[in-house]
C-alpha cells in the first residue's frame, strides 16, 4: 500500500541572526524526517513543545520551505504542485480556534472562502455547500451570518473544521485541535473528526501533547525528539512496550490518577 | 433567486441578532460622551463648511474701509450687522471664519487622506512581508522622523510658492510616518494570527489576504490616526499661514486670520482670540471623536 502523504529525509533549519555582527547561527527545527501517512489512517505524532512538531506540520502544508529532502503526495513530490494545487489535497485544523477565524468575517464567508479562491461554484451553490458543511460538522445553519465572536470555542472548532473540509481534501492535518478547548467540548470535537474521517475516507495527521488523545485515535505513532522522529510505532506497541528512552520518559510523565491515594483515605 | 430570498427568511433569527448587535453599536456610541460632543461640534463645523455660501452674512472678500477694526458683539460700540466685527480691511469676521472652515477643514482631510495611503501602503507591506522589506522601510520611516516637518514644509513651500494644493500635497508627503508606524506592528500582530495561516493553507493569494483578511483587521486603528492627522495638518496648514507659507491672502485660512491680526494684539486682542478659539475648538472635536472610536471600535470590547 502506498502512503498517501510522505516525507523522505525532511529537513528545515532557520537562520538565526544573535546580533548585528555576529555571524548567524542554523536552528534545526526538523532533522531528517521521513514518515508515512497510509489512505485513511491516523498518525500520531507526539512530542515536547519545540521538538519541531509545528514546522513540520507547516511544511506539510507548504507554510514552510523545506531545507532538504522532499514531501512525496501519492508518489507525487509535493513541490511540483502549486499552493493551488497543494491547497485542494492537505488542509489544517489550528490549534486554537480563537485566532484561526477572522473575526471580521461571517461564518459563511470564513467556510466559503476556499471555494470563493478556488472559483468552485456560483454564490448559491456556495450557500448551499456552507450549510451542508455546517450540517456535517454539528453546526446550526442559523448561525450563517453570525460573526465568530458569537460562538463558543467548540463551535468555533467546528467553523474551522468545517472549513478545512469544505475542500473535500485529503490529508487534514490537526495541529492540536482541542488543546484551546474545554474538557467536556474535547471529545465532542474528537468524535466528531473521527465521525468524519469514516465518513469521508480521510487521513489525519494529529499532533497532540496528549497522550490518553492519540492513543485512543491513532493507528500509529511518531514520536518527536529535538527534530527528529525516535521511535514510530504501531499505537499498541508505542504504548506498551516503548522502546526508545525519551518515549519511555515521555509516557511514565503522563500524571494518571493514583487509585492508592484513595484508599489511603487522602 | 426565489431559494436565497426564502433562505433568508429562514435566518430570521440571526438578522434579529444581527439588529441587535446594529443597537449594541449604536448605544456604546450613545453612551460615549466624547463621540457624541466631538462628533456634534465637527458635524455642526462641516455643515458649516458646506453650507458656506448660505450661512454666511456677507461676502468675505469684501472690503470696506470705513468700517475696519469693528469689534464683536459682546464689546461697547459694535455693529449689529458685524456680529463678530471686522478685520483691518473692513471684512466681516463671521463670515470669513465661516469660509475658512472650508480650508481648515479640507486641508485636514486631503492630508490625512493622501498620507494615509501612503503610511498604511508603506506600514501593511513592512509589516506583512517582514525581513529586508521591513528593513527598507523602517530605514524610510526613520529617516522621515529625522526631519523636522514644520522645517521641511517650510523649506518646500517657499520653493514652490504657498497655495493651497502646495499645503496639501507637502503635509500629505509628510505626515504618513504615524500611520506608517502604527499599521506596521498592527499587521505584524494580524499577520500572525491562524486565520492567515489558514487563508495561506488554502491557496489565497497574497494581496487577497492582505485585502480581505489583513486590512479589515488593522483598519480601525487607521480610522483613529485619521482623525488624529486630520487635526495635526489642521494646526500645521495655521502654523505655515501665520508664518506667511500656506495659504495665500486674501483666502480666509483660520492660521492666516490668526497671522493677519498679530499686529492688533495689544489693543484689539479679540481679533486673533476669535480664529485661535475655533482652532482650538475643531481640532479638540476631531480629537475626542478619534479617542472615541478608538475606544468604541476596539475588538476587545465586543459584547
Amino acid at each position: 500500500m502506498t502512503p498517501i502523504l510522505e516525507t523522505r529525509d525532511l529537513e528545515c533549519s532557520f537562520q538565526i541572526s544573535t546580533g548585528m555582527f555576529s555571524p548567524k547561527k542554523a536552528l534545526v527545527a526538523v532533522n531528517g524526517v521521513s514518515v508515512q501517512l497510509l489512505k485513511g489512517q491516523v498518525l500520531g505524532l507526539v512530542g515536547e513543545s519545540g521538538c519541531g512538531k509545528s514546522t513540520l506540520a507547516k511544511m506539510l502544508l507548504g507554510l514552510q520551505r523545506p531545507t532538504k529532502g522532499n514531501i512525496l503526495f501519492d508518489g507525487q513530490p509535493l513541490e511540483k504542485l502549486s499552493q493551488f494545487e497543494r491547497a485542494a489535497r492537505v488542509q489544517p485544523i489550528f490549534q486554537d480556534p480563537y485566532s484561526s477565524l477572522n473575526p471580521r468575517k461571517t461564518i459563511f464567508e470564513i467556510i466559503t472562502l476556499p471555494l470563493s479562491v478556488h472559483k468552485i461554484g456560483t454564490s448559491r451553490d456556495r450557500v448551499l455547500k456552507a450549510k451542508e458543511m455546517m450540517d456535517l460538522c454539528g453546526l446550526a445553519s442559523r448561525y450563517l451570518n453570525s460573526y465568530p465572536s458569537q460562538l463558543s470555542g467548540g463551535q468555533r472548532q467546528r467553523v474551522a473544521i468545517a472549513r478545512a473540509l469544505v475542500m473535500k481534501p485529503e490529508v487534514v492535518i490537526c495541529d492540536e485541535p482541542t488543546s484551546a478547548l474545554d474538557v467536556s467540548v474535547q471529545s465532542q470535537i474528537l468524535n466528531l473528526l473521527m465521525e468524519l474521517k469514516n465518513e469521508l475516507g480521510l487521513t489525519y495527521l494529529l499532533i497532540s501533547h496528549n497522550l490518553a488523545v492519540v492513543e485512543h485515535l491513532a493507528d500509529r505513532v511518531a514520536v518527536m525528539y529535538f527534530g527528529e522522529i525516535v521511535e514510530n510505532e504501531d499505537t499498541e506497541q508505542l504504548f506498551n512496550k516503548p522502546r526508545h528512552e525519551y518515549t519511555q520518559k515521555l509516557l511514565n510523565s503522563v500524571l494518571a490518577p493514583d487509585p492508592s491515594l484513595f484508599s489511603r483515605g487522602v | 433567486m426565489s431559494n436565497i430570498s426564502a433562505d433568508h427568511q429562514k435566518l430570521d433569527p440571526d438578522e434579529a441578532l444581527r439588529s441587535n448587535m446594529t443597537r449594541h453599536l449604536f448605544r456604546r456610541i450613545s453612551a460615549h460622551n466624547s463621540i457624541l460632543i466631538g462628533g456634534t461640534v465637527l458635524g455642526a463645523i462641516v455643515f458649516m463648511a458646506l453650507f458656506a455660501s448660505l450661512l454666511a452674512p456677507h461676502d468675505p472678500f469684501s472690503q470696506d474701509l470705513s468700517k475696519r477694526l469693528l469689534p464683536p458683539f459682546w464689546m461697547e460700540e459694535h455693529n449689529p450687522k458685524h456680529i463678530l466685527g471686522t478685520d483691518n480691511l473692513g471684512r466681516d469676521y463671521l463670515s470669513r471664519l465661516i469660509y475658512g472652515a472650508q480650508i481648515s477643514l479640507m486641508i485636514g482631510v486631503c492630508t490625512a487622506i493622501i498620507s494615509g495611503i501612503i503610511g498604511s501602503a508603506l506600514g501593511i507591506t513592512a509589516g506583512y512581508f517582514g525581513g529586508r522589506v521591513d528593513a527598507v522601510i523602517t530605514f524610510i520611516i526613520t529617516t522621515r522622523l529625522s526631519m523636522p516637518i514644520v522645517l521641511v514644509a517650510l523649506a518646500v513651500v517657499a520653493l514652490v510658492g504657498g497655495s493651497l494644493h502646495a499645503v496639501i500635497l507637502v503635509l500629505g508627503f509628510l505626515l504618513w510616518d504615524r500611520y506608517a508606524v502604527v499599521m506596521r506592528s498592527a499587521t505584524q500582530q494580524a499577520r500572525n494570527m491562524d486565520y492567515v495561516s489558514a487563508a495561506r493553507a488554502i491557496g489565497c493569494p497574497t494581496w487577497r489576504i492582505v485585502l480581505s483578511e489583513i486590512f479589515p483587521n488593522v483598519v480601525n486603528n487607521l480610522i483613529v490616526i485619521a482623525t488624529f492627522e486630520v487635526a495635526h495638518a489642521i494646526l500645521l496648514e495655521a502654523s505655515l499661514s501665520f508664518l506667511g507659507l500656506g495659504v495665500q491672502p486674501p483666502d480666509p485660512s483660520w492660521g492666516l486670520m490668526i497671522a493677519e491680526g498679530k499686529e492688533f494684539l495689544l489693543f484689539d486682542p479679540w481679533i486673533i482670540t476669535i480664529p485661535g478659539i475655533a482652532l482650538s475648538i475643531l481640532v479638540l472635536a476631531v480629537n475626542m471623536l478619534g479617542d472615541g472610536i478608538r475606544d468604541v471600535s476596539a475588538p476587545e470590547n465586543r459584547n
